[in-house]
């Protein structure tokens, strides 16, 4: 799975949810105050993506870290999902 | 899940608060949108000193500060507030937190019986939020500011209606911003 579509697909969801509307391409350097989501849709955006993937890095995190841009946001889910699918295997095996 | 904590503002804080509250996105949205120098932020400060009417918070994330909170034009019935984040790096919804931590804080501790929230027309996020905690719109007024006449919508919100409307308004908001807000803790310096 494209993790980083997903979260691009989910913030037009999102944003369609929220009646608002993102702000020109996403890219890893769009800020993410001026994507077109807003507070809400930022929580309602980590909201889904924890239903969709099964973790939620911001409650997770050891050294808390926040993003400002989307490529920093992909970042951190990236990096818990590695955590996450390392957890899962050694649980299957 | 992340801390978050309101700290009465104290000298060591004043730089960074003077420095969010001159970047262009906050001080555009303020009533006054002048720089604010190193001495104007003491005399401000050491004005709140035994003022009743005002009190001003700094809001931490994980003991770390990204933005104030603030009540103005306290009496026995109501209050102003406003809010800003001074830091980009924040969790995902804290501008959520501080809207509920407003409304707990106005009506638990201040206890008025009115909150309200001035918003200049163009500043599109805080109406946005506004209109989810169910604020009711009290109309607006216009001033003139450097030359030119502004539109401010005037938001108020009663503590009748929040006591009707809160468990209307969490059920919209992810529930983890919910009881994050409800968490917070306010500490009072002086």
């Amino acid at each position: 799975m494209d993790l980083k579509q997903t979260i691009i697909d989910m913030m037009h969801e999102v944003a369609e949810l929220t009646e608002s509307e993102i702000i020109g391409n996403l890219s890893d350097n769009t800020l993410l105050l001026e994507s077109g989501l807003d507070s809400l849709g930022f929580a309602i955006l980590v909201a889904r993506l924890e239903e969709e993937l099964n973790y939620d890095p911001f409650t997770q995190m050891e050294d808390a870290v926040y993003p400002s841009t989307l490529g920093e946001f992909h970042a951190i889910y990236e990096k818990l999902r590695k955590k996450h699918d390392s957890v899962r295997i050694r649980q299957l095996s | 899940m992340p801390s978050i904590t309101f700290s009465t503002i104290q000298q060591k804080d004043l730089e960074t608060l003077r420095n969010w509250r001159n970047l262009p996105r906050i001080r555009n949205n303020m009533y006054n949108t002048n720089i604010i120098s190193s001495e104007q932020q003491i005399n401000w400060f050491k004005s709140l000193h035994n003022d009743s009417e005002r009190r001003y918070f700094l809001c931490l994330l994980d003991e770390k500060p990204v933005g104030a909170l603030y009540f103005t034009d306290i009496t026995v019935e109501e209050c102003h507030w406003g809010c800003y984040l001074g830091e980009e790096r924040v969790w995902p919804g804290m501008g959520l937190v501080l809207e509920i931590a407003a409304l707990e804080y106005a009506f638990d501790r201040l206890q008025v019986n009115t909150i309200k929230a001035d918003v200049l027309s163009f500043n599109l996020p805080p109406q946005t939020m506004h209109r989810i905690f169910l604020y009711k719109e009290n109309g607006y007024k216009y001033i003139i500011r450097e030359g030119e006449k502004i539109k401010v919508l005037l938001y108020t919100y009663t503590r009748k209606s929040w006591a009707t409307n809160k468990q209307k308004v969490f059920v919209r908001i992810p529930a983890k911003i919910v009881q994050a807000a409800q968490l917070a803790e306010f500490i009072q310096m002086r």
